[in-house]
């Protein structure tokens, strides 16, 4: 860590402009009966999702039910990381992907962020050029999940 | 400590705060791209500096790059803070031109055994309009730092000129 730089004094003017979350939509993902084992990172948690829906002014559809689901690691701070790989379709019947990055606290924290894939030439394009944020509310024993997107405008 | 700015839900559902925690400078003096199917860039930080209420200190200079694509930013680099403490930024993020150009002067054709042009480098001295929206990952050794591993993070940046630099804001995800 020997290399040296000084910032010049322009770089740390103060720049606060603004990131709107906007309420766009959301997913009940319907998970099977996670399985865990305890791996060299942590305790590993394997979680297939078996269908969902979307629902919202800005989306609505499916999550197709062999698409994925949660990867999730328990850590040493008993924070949980989920990565959740999904696969979705549209109303219009187009193919949608998402993935997104969770943590879920002991003391109820439970936010994500998330980047989607769509087709650019259809109507969901909108959602290549945005990152979301959200929500997870847990029911039905750990086995429905729904997420609460936001997209940072 | 800011205040919590808060955003509806959808129908009655919970709503969402954020709230400002801390800004970042990048320095930079290169930009390089690979001309490879995803336009693979690398554009390290000479340096900057970290300063807000939640987190003060510096970017280790050349800790790493941002390792971007056509798909977005893609950031892997090293800051110490004020008490020494090393974090560790994994950031991923989308950015838009706002003025329908590209990013990307190499994705062109070559002549044979022509190298690509890095003119992706003097768009560094360019006012570019651009949206950026980082979603950074953080992991803080354990101490006052650690929040940082358990917190998502949205954020904002504004490219800059003279010199080249960037400067990034965050908002905790509360």
């Amino acid at each position: 860590m020997t290399r040296q730089f000084t910032p010049p004094a322009i770089g740390r003017k103060d720049e606060l402009g603004t990131v709107e979350l906007v309420a766009s939509f959301q997913i009940d993902l319907e998970l099977e009966e996670p399985a865990y084992e305890v791996t060299v990172r942590g305790r590993r948690i394997h979680q297939p999702v078996i269908g969902g829906t979307i629902s919202g002014p800005r989306l609505s559809g499916k999550v197709y039910e062999n698409g994925g689901g949660e990867f999730g690691l328990v850590r040493a701070d008993g924070t949980a990381e989920l990565f959740t790989r999904l696969m979705l379709i549209a109303d219009n019947g187009e193919w949608l992907y998402t993935q997104a990055t969770a943590y879920i606290r002991q003391d109820g924290y439970a936010r994500f962020q998330a980047i989607f894939d769509a087709d650019r030439q259809g109507p969901h394009a909108w959602l290549n050029e945005s990152m979301f944020i959200g929500t997870i509310e847990e029911s039905g024993g750990g086995r429905m999940r729904r997420l609460n997107f936001y997209e940072a405008i | 400590m800011p205040e919590p700015i808060s955003f509806p839900g959808l129908g009655d559902g919970p709503g969402i705060a954020i709230r400002y925690a801390f800004s970042v400078s990048l320095f930079f003096n290169e930009r390089i791209t690979i001309d490879s199917h995803s336009q693979r860039a690398f554009v390290p930080p000479m340096g900057g500096e970290v300063w807000g209420p939640r987190l003060q200190g510096r970017v280790v200079p050349y800790s790493g790059a941002d390792y971007g694509n056509v798909t977005g930013l893609d950031a892997s680099y090293t800051i110490e803070a004020a008490d020494g403490a090393l974090i560790y930024v994994m950031q991923r993020g989308f950015m838009k031109r706002l003025d329908g150009g590209s990013f990307w002067s190499t994705n062109q054709p070559r002549a044979e055994g022509e190298l690509p042009e890095q003119s992706f480098a003097e768009a560094a001295n360019t006012p570019v309009p651009m949206r950026v929206r980082p979603a950074p990952l953080f992991d803080a050794p354990i101490g006052p730092h650690d929040w940082l591993g358990r917190a998502i993070i949205i954020g904002h940046a504004q490219r800059h000129s003279n010199p080249d630099h960037t400067r990034f804001s965050y908002y905790e995800v509360l």
